[in-house]
């Protein structure tokens, strides 16, 4: 498989706290990455600088060979971590956008994910419930044949049940030439998933590892690692 | 692409556009309903219904100027949500130049400007219940004109550019102060992380500051000029003049604070 993005001494500062400092990632095509640390470890800022929302400083991101911009984004499939659509359009609104603006969109699947959750795509975004917004936004996201998609913590703050959810519907969606990057912390919900596993800590990459590989080393769950590695 | 972006700006925009539209006629036929009443009747002759009368209409009228503005504010607001606020994860994500994303925001901001001015236009004479308001309009501003100016003021044709150079002038201003905000909110966003949108405010007015050095410059020179000259030359014809040299002042501010929201978005983006 072929290197799908590449981070070279990649440097990045919130006022004067440096987040990441010379970075270097490789992340190849066809995987499922475990991008895994605690709380403010800086995966949520790699993922906007690979989906193009927050400009670094020095180094440079390529996705497919493309730095960040037009061309990448219309590679990446981003779910951020929250809501990101306009709260008063209908659902069949908002699969126009996806239409409209991504090549890759496949609208009829779409209509299926959506419709298979019994939502009405004339309702309003803002009149679902918090966990269908979530699934929504999840379909539509899934619902390209992207070459990245960079899913920000999408387990987090929902159901045991919404995450089996959540986790088939990526799993049953994606391409499988394509990568996935999920950010969690709740590594017990997905490890059986992840074919790679990258932890991050303080701005900085402490392992990339295949996820098999790590568990026979080690003789641990990640689950287990990844608590052992972050002991307060 | 830049077909799309308009048409994601207006599905993001139409239904506050279709409230306000809905307003406005509302509050047009009220006013104009009660005009009628007044005028045809002896209704208002008691100091009480006066009273309501006049509360009434002032409150008509505030409602109308408050759709303009609202019209006019939601543009940017839109702007702030779509760009720097939750939507913002999508409208940055997608697949389009900063310059595509912003150019298509300028074209429905274009659009919408001259809606709101189109619907203040109609709305008038409705509420004044005189259609041949302009042309009143017209007679009104030629006297007034002709007592200032007896020696450049020669026809309706003058008064009639003066009106449109007048609604040209007022639809860049409020074109530029659109462009302001834009800008002042993407300095904000974008070059600080905490107590941006207090500095965006504060950006706004120092923009103002900025765009009224030149202003000042040239209409100081113009008056030297004037003054310098005959009396007799102080008219219409240099009234018209600095009201062009304020149109292109204002044109030009608005490119250049384009061109600055769209260099520091492209290249400053801070989505954190």
């Amino acid at each position: 498989m072929g290197e799908i993005l590449s981070v070279s001494n990649v440097n990045i500062a919130y006022d004067k706290n440096q987040v990441y400092k010379d970075l270097n990632l490789s992340i190849g095509s066809g995987k499922i990455v475990g991008l895994l640390g605690p709380n403010g470890s800086g995966k949520t800022t790699l993922i906007k600088m690979i989906a193009g929302l927050l400009k670094y400083k020095k180094g440079s991101i390529k996705v497919d060979g493309h730095e960040i911009g037009p061309e990448s984004k219309a590679l990446v499939a981003y779910l951020p971590d929250g809501s990101f659509l306009n709260e008063k359009l209908k659902v069949k609104s908002l699969i126009d956008i996806y239409s409209d603006f991504f090549k890759d969109f496949d609208k009829a699947k779409a209509v299926r994910i959506i419709g298979d959750l019994g939502i009405d795509l004339n309702s309003r975004f803002k009149a679902l419930s918090k966990g269908n917004k979530e699934k929504v936004q999840l379909g539509l996201v899934m619902s390209r044949h992207a070459k990245i998609y960079l899913l920000d913590e999408p387990i987090g703050g929902v159901d045991p049940a919404a995450r089996d959810y959540i986790l088939s519907t990526i799993i049953s969606n994606y391409d499988k030439d394509s990568t996935i990057i999920i950010s969690t912390h709740l590594i017990q919900d997905i490890e059986n998933v992840l074919d790679e596993v990258i932890f991050v800590k303080e701005g900085e990459i402490l392992l990339q590892r295949n996820a098999d590989d790590l568990r026979t080393e080690r003789n641990q769950s990640i689950d287990d690692i990844f608590r052992e590695e972050f002991r307060c | 692409m830049l077909i799309n972006v308009i048409k994601y700006e207006f599905k993001n925009r139409y239904k506050t556009l279709s409230l306000m539209t809905i307003i406005f006629a509302i509050f047009t036929c009220l006013l104009s309903g009660a005009w009628y009443v007044k005028n045809k009747t002896s209704f208002c002759e008691n100091e009480a219904v006066r009273f309501f009368w006049v509360i009434f209409s002032i409150g008509c009228v505030f409602v109308l100027i408050a759709s303009i503005v609202c019209m006019i504010f939601q543009s940017s607001a839109g702007f702030y949500k779509r760009f720097y606020r939750n939507e913002g994860y999508l409208t940055n994500t997608l697949p389009v130049s900063s310059l595509t994303l912003h150019m298509g925001k300028f074209i429905a901001d274009l659009i919408q400007i001259a809606y709101a001015y189109g619907l203040a236009v109609i709305a008038i004479p409705v509420i004044l219940q005189d259609i041949k308001i302009y042309s009143k309009m017209i007679d009104v501003l030629t006297i007034a004109f002709g007592q200032i100016d007896n020696a450049t003021l020669n026809s309706v044709s003058d008064i009639k550019g003066f009106l449109i150079i007048f609604i040209v002038a007022t639809y860049i201003q409020t074109l530029l102060m659109v462009s302001n905000i834009d800008l002042a909110i993407t300095i904000g966003r974008n070059f600080f992380t905490k107590n941006n949108d207090l500095l965006s405010v504060v950006f706004y007015f120092v923009i103002k500051a900025v765009d009224a050095i030149p202003s000042s410059i040239v209409s100081m020179l113009l008056a030297m000029k004037q003054l310098s000259s005959d009396y007799e030359d102080v008219s219409f014809g240099f009234m018209i003049q600095n009201m062009i040299i304020s149109v292109l002042l204002c044109a030009a501010y608005v490119v250049v604070a384009k061109i600055l929201t769209i260099l520091i978005h492209k290249k400053r983006l801070n989505l954190y």
